[in-house]
């Protein structure tokens, strides 16, 4: 059998135990906006996912904090649909994101239709940028309202400039990403993301590849944004100042597992698990 | 399959089988031809490969030209001229020798650039390092510089040898009988059945290909083992 | 056994053929170029089928000569369907699907050296592939190889003498015809050939041009 076809049965089967435990009820908030359940990933033998139960609700910020390693990011790469989950089920809004219903009811693997509608809910800022070099700053974040949302060239306009200004780029509409200091671009980044008003944006160590200096201005960005509360953002961070001041909740992983979950003050100040323990020491010790 | 169908197959199996014995006779002219211009091919490309990293200023310059000139020819016309031309200069040469000289001369300039940019991609810290042990330049070249660049040689070299394989079908307009030539006169002898000569040929051609590739993949696997 | 009188006689004809020359070099070339873009796009099809039918097409006809394959198009097709095509269309066809395979490679190096990042930041934005390709790849992925592209011009219109073989009448043809009025072979095969070693030289000269301009705006 392919590995293709292995993935497709294991998120098949899946689907059908999900299937059969939909009545069980949500919590007092309601359904969740994104869910993982028994997610795991692997990469040839290494498994790097081991199983995660997760929930997000709309608007929530959850901070994603651990060892590199630990799998956070392929975490948030599953939900922008660019790694396929090994097994387990993915859902936005209560929809399964990787798998999908054909006309008799039966399930099967989710075809690029199904993704390209279930992504309209989902945003990334990357953390090398993946800004299109080629293209002006406008014409980064116009790019995708224009020729996905089918915006004319002039509202597309006005949402960017609208959008540009909350980052603080308003003039640099006509510059190229090479003309950009690293973090003017993952400001842009950000615009770009946010211009498209996905439910969920998925911030992957945004600030893992900028100079020290420009750090602050990226975090101020985003903890701007949190404020407005409408997008629920899943941040994976190693900044843990940043994690504590704009998370509702942080979760600790290591090793492709959920080690413990909480408040930021739960975390920071109650850690329970040794594993948090010695990780918030190390991080201590490196900053003294 | 209707027993008629399978009475054509058995026709055009025997036809075949019939093509075959020129097929092959050729097929040798075409393998004899590749294998004389590769060896060509091949001191010249090491020759002019080396040349153009030569530390002294006119060999560097005539390995260049050569490089340039044979590179800027165009191989047929090449090979009519050194058939068709050197023979009133005085220089009288058989189809085969005619054929692996216009080859040997043209493909020797492609490969010499592949020579040349191997060796330069060699980084700058293994030729100190063979300096700073005190190698001899022969030494050097021998023991440290040119392993590293053969290795590095071997996936263009391998499709240069199939762009020579290729190129052996034009001793066909010099009435040299390779394997191109012997499917032509089978045509006129089998008017009816061109596509399947043509078809053929190709086949063969292909086959030929790969046994060019299979070697030159092995060789290379063998040659970066330490890698 | 040099003549310049006839030599400056011979040239002027040949030189009358060199439009035919350059003419079915060019037309070769777009098709290349076209043909060898979809090559490129369809080995990178999400369909396993697809990716192994395209390359191995493409390496079947990278594998076998030229001068069979014109055989094939110009002698055989007409015999197993319904079209029959002028030895210049042939030849241009014949030339395009040929070199279609190596520009397809040319391609192939350009959008490899992207970034995987570029179309992962055109997922998240949910571009469609059309769009992808179009807006984020080939603008960045061409740019880069046009010298190299244009290199292959220059060998396709080496290669043109080949088309010789299916009566197409272009440089070598014209000496050809020009040795057996004459019965003077030396000139006319001698400034044919240098007629391409120049031709080739001042092309290979424009592409250096082009590549040095391009690293000129790009270092910008």
């Amino acid at each position: 059998m392919t590995q293709l076809a292995q993935d497709n049965e294991g998120i098949l089967e899946s689907q059908a135990v999900w299937r059969q435990g939909e009545e069980c009820l949500y919590g007092e908030k309601g359904k969740p906006l994104v869910e993982y359940r028994g997610v795991t990933k692997s990469f040839g033998d290494l498994e790097v996912i081991k199983g995660i139960d997760l929930q997000m609700h709309a608007g929530e910020k959850l901070a994603f904090i651990g060892p590199s390693g630990s799998g956070k990011t392929t975490l948030g790469r599953m939900l922008m649909t660019l790694e396929r989950p090994t097994s387990g089920s993915l859902s936005i809004d209560g929809v399964p994101l990787w798998q999908m219903q054909d006309k008799k009811g039966r399930w099967k693997p989710a075809n690029e239709a199904h993704l390209r509608a279930m992504r309209e809910k989902v945003g990334m800022v990357f953390q090398h940028f993946n800004l299109f070099p080629h293209l002006t700053v406008e014409r980064n974040v116009t790019l995708a309202l224009t020729s996905v949302l089918g915006l004319t060239r002039e509202d597309a306009g006005a949402r960017a400039e609208s959008m540009l200004e909350k980052v603080g780029l308003l003039d640099k509409l006509s510059s190229y990403p090479s003309q950009l200091s690293g973090g003017q671009k993952q400001r842009v980044a950000i615009a770009r993301a946010l211009v498209m008003r996905p439910k969920v944006v998925v911030f992957d160590e945004v600030t893992s590849a900028l100079d020290p200096e420009l750090v602050g201005e990226v975090l101020a960005v985003i903890k701007e944004i949190a404020k407005e509360g409408e997008t629920a953002m899943m941040l994976i961070t190693h900044e843990m100042d940043f994690a504590r001041e704009v998370a509702d909740r942080v979760i600790f992983g290591a090793e492709g597992l959920i080690v413990e979950e909480g408040t930021p003050e739960d975390i920071f100040e109650r850690p329970q698990s040794e594993r948090l323990r010695t990780f918030l020491n190390r991080l201590q010790e490196v900053r003294d | 399959m209707s027993p008629h169908s399978s009475c054509a197959d058995n026709n055009m199996m025997s036809t075949i089988s019939q093509w075959l014995p020129y097929l092959a006779q050729g097929a040798l002219v075409t393998v004899k031809i590749t294998l004389l211009s590769g060896v060509v091919a091949m001191l010249l490309a090491l020759i002019s490969g080396l040349g153009r990293l030569s530390a002294l200023k006119p060999i560097r310059w005539l390995a260049g030209g050569y490089i340039e000139l044979f590179r800027a020819a165009s191989l047929l016309v090449l090979l009519f001229w050194v058939y068709f031309a050197l023979p009133i200069a005085g220089l009288d040469l058989s189809k085969t020798w005619s054929a692996v000289l216009a080859i040997g001369l043209n493909i020797g300039a492609y490969g010499g650039e592949i020579v040349r940019s191997a060796i330069q991609a060699i980084p700058k810290g293994q030729y100190e390092a063979s300096v700073a042990l005190n190698l001899s330049p022969l030494a050097r070249m021998r023991s440290v510089i040119l392993p590293q660049a053969i290795a590095r040689m071997l996936p263009p070299m391998g499709n240069l040898w199939i762009e020579m394989l290729k190129s052996t079908s034009l001793v066909y307009f010099i009435t040299m009988a390779d394997l191109t030539y012997e499917a032509m006169i089978l045509r006129n002898n089998y008017y009816t059945d061109t596509p399947l000569i043509f078809g053929l040929l190709l086949l063969i051609y292909y086959v030929m290909a790969s046994c060019i590739a299979v070697p030159v993949k092995w060789l290379e696997r063998k040659l970066t083992a330490w890698r | 056994m040099w003549s310049w009188d006839y030599a400056m006689e011979v040239s002027l004809v040949l030189l009358r053929a060199l439009p035919a020359a350059l003419l079915a070099a060019f037309s070769g070339f777009i098709i290349a170029a076209t043909v060898g873009l979809a090559i490129a796009a369809l080995v990178r099809s999400r369909f396993t089928a697809v990716r192994r039918i395209a390359s191995g097409v493409a390496h079947f006809i990278r594998s076998t000569p030229l001068l069979v394959q014109l055989f094939f198009l110009y002698y055989s097709l007409p015999m197993l369907v319904p079209v029959s095509m002028t030895a210049f269309w042939t030849g241009a066809i014949g030339l395009g699907l040929h070199y279609s395979t190596y520009m397809s490679e040319v391609y192939r190096s350009g959008i490899d050296a992207l970034p995987k990042g570029q179309w992962e930041a055109s997922t998240a934005l949910n571009l469609s592939k059309r769009r992808t390709w179009l807006s984020v790849i080939l603008p960045q992925a061409i740019p880069p190889v046009l010298p190299i592209m244009g290199n292959y011009l220059i060998v396709i219109f080496k290669e043109t003498p080949t088309l010789s073989a299916i009566t197409y009448i272009e440089l070598l043809l014209r000496a050809k015809n020009e040795a057996s009025i004459s019965y003077r072979v030396f000139e006319p095969y001698t400034i044919a050939g240098i007629i391409f070693i120049v031709v080739s030289l001042i092309m290979s000269f424009l592409v250096g041009r082009l590549e040095k301009g391009w690293r000129r705006r790009t270092s910008a």
